[in-house]
């Protein structure tokens, strides 16, 4: 009875639709760049994806708490400084405290400004809901980024590498599809579980909304 | 207040507060990671000249264990008591610079080691150039007369290493790398040898 409530709160909604229904990769089709360039490998998965989802959670906290004071004309350049300066802290933070997760995550900390679905969910949500919404919604976002980002990753580096974060799954003698750790196995791999996704929730192209 | 006048003060007091932000945190950690960088550098070098080291004593080890002579623009780590020679190599990569530390044996010819410090290639394949196993195909290989690593099928010559699959352009930069930065340091590492320069 519990778990009947807990679907109609709007909590658990903002949480489903970011992961399935408004999924950022699958439906609203962002941040595919970094999607198929840290995807050969589940350890840079999950690292992008964590990287991602903290961002997205903390600029929409901060765009949620000046939505009233943000002059329409700016609003863009607003969300930009702030995701910015969260990332080139983090980063700082990062090289000075934590060395080998910096290093471990290399270039993607500073890629992740670059990153369409942080700015998106800042456009699209932060700016008209309160500051619990949208810190779920980043987290929503987040997740469904990351899931399909460790979906892709587990797929590519078991073909292109016969192991799944690092460790061997597949037997010696297994052929590595090298194609697969490449961009167009991204693209191949991605595409794939785009239209998996798409069938799985009903969405199509020519509706509005995803059907329920 | 005017609405233009609202959004240049937004913009201005927007830019002082994350400006400010930046500023604490560069303030905070500068000169942390300089340490830190300083630290990444003092262990490869010890690491590559086989010298044990606890975390806390890097600076002290390093200092004990590791004469420093400059040469020109170049800096060498030598072992005294197995005359081995590190110095620093770097260049252009695919995506961003590639830094690392080139150990050669005493000879200044042989490899003893190669530790990457930065590479910004892609990950599982240009990346593989950081990756110890990797690297490890570079030990007892020759700079002379020229290092190699290449594509072909063929048994490698005692200067040649195979190339990353998949990576053909990150192993031809990274040879590169090494072979311009080994003939620079070895002119100046002659010079200061016989001239004392």
């Amino acid at each position: 009875m519990k778990l009947i409530r807990v679907k109609y709160k709007k909590w658990f909604n903002i949480l489903r639709d970011g992961i399935s229904r408004s999924n950022p990769i699958v439906v609203a089709v962002l941040g595919i760049c970094s999607a198929l360039a840290v995807t050969n490998k589940v350890e840079n998965a999950i690292a992008m994806g964590l990287g991602v989802t903290f961002v997205i959670m903390a600029s929409s906290l901060t765009i949620s708490l000046m939505r009233n004071i943000i002059p329409p004309r700016v609003r863009m350049v607003t969300y930009m400084v702030v995701i910015s300066t969260y990332v080139i802290s983090v980063q700082a933070v990062l090289q000075a405290f934590f060395m080998p997760i910096a290093d471990a995550l290399g270039a993607y900390v500073g890629l992740i400004i670059t990153n369409c679905i942080v700015m998106g969910r800042q456009e699209a949500y932060a700016v008209k809901n309160p500051v619990k919404y949208s810190i779920i919604d980043g987290f929503a976002s987040g997740m469904g980024y990351t899931f399909v980002l460790i979906v892709v990753a587990a797929i590519r580096e078991i073909l292109a590498f016969g192991t799944i974060l690092n460790m061997p799954i597949m037997a010696v003698t297994w052929e590595k599809w090298v194609v697969m750790a490449m961009a167009p196995g991204g693209f191949f791999v991605l595409g794939l579980i785009i239209w998996g996704m798409r069938e799985l929730i009903k969405y199509y192209e020519n509706q509005e909304e995803p059907t329920s | 207040m005017k609405p233009t006048v609202r959004m240049i003060l937004f913009v201005l007091v927007m830019a002082v507060i994350t400006s400010g932000i930046l500023l604490g945190v560069e303030a905070l950690t500068a000169e942390r990671i300089q340490n830190n960088q300083d630290a990444k550098i003092k262990i490869a070098i010890l690491e590559s000249h086989g010298i044990d080291y606890t975390l806390a004593t890097i600076n002290e080890t390093f200092d004990q264990e590791i004469d420093i002579i400059v040469s020109g623009d170049w800096t060498f780590y030598v072992n005294p008591d197995t005359n081995a020679v590190s110095f620093a190599i770097s260049g252009g990569g695919v995506w961003g610079p590639i830094e690392g530390i080139l150990t050669l044996e005493s000879d200044f010819e042989t490899i003893l080691s190669v530790k990457i410090l930065q590479q910004e290639e892609t990950p599982g394949l240009g990346g593989v150039i950081a990756e110890s196993q990797y690297l490890a195909t570079f030990v007892g290989k020759k700079m002379l007369p020229q290092f190699e690593i290449n594509k072909d099928t063929a048994p490698n010559l005692p200067n040649e290493i195979d190339s990353i699959v998949g990576a053909t352009n990150t192993s031809k930069r990274f040879q590169d790398i090494m072979n311009d930065d080994y003939s620079q340091a070895r002119l100046a590492w002659l010079l200061q040898s016989q001239l004392g320069v």
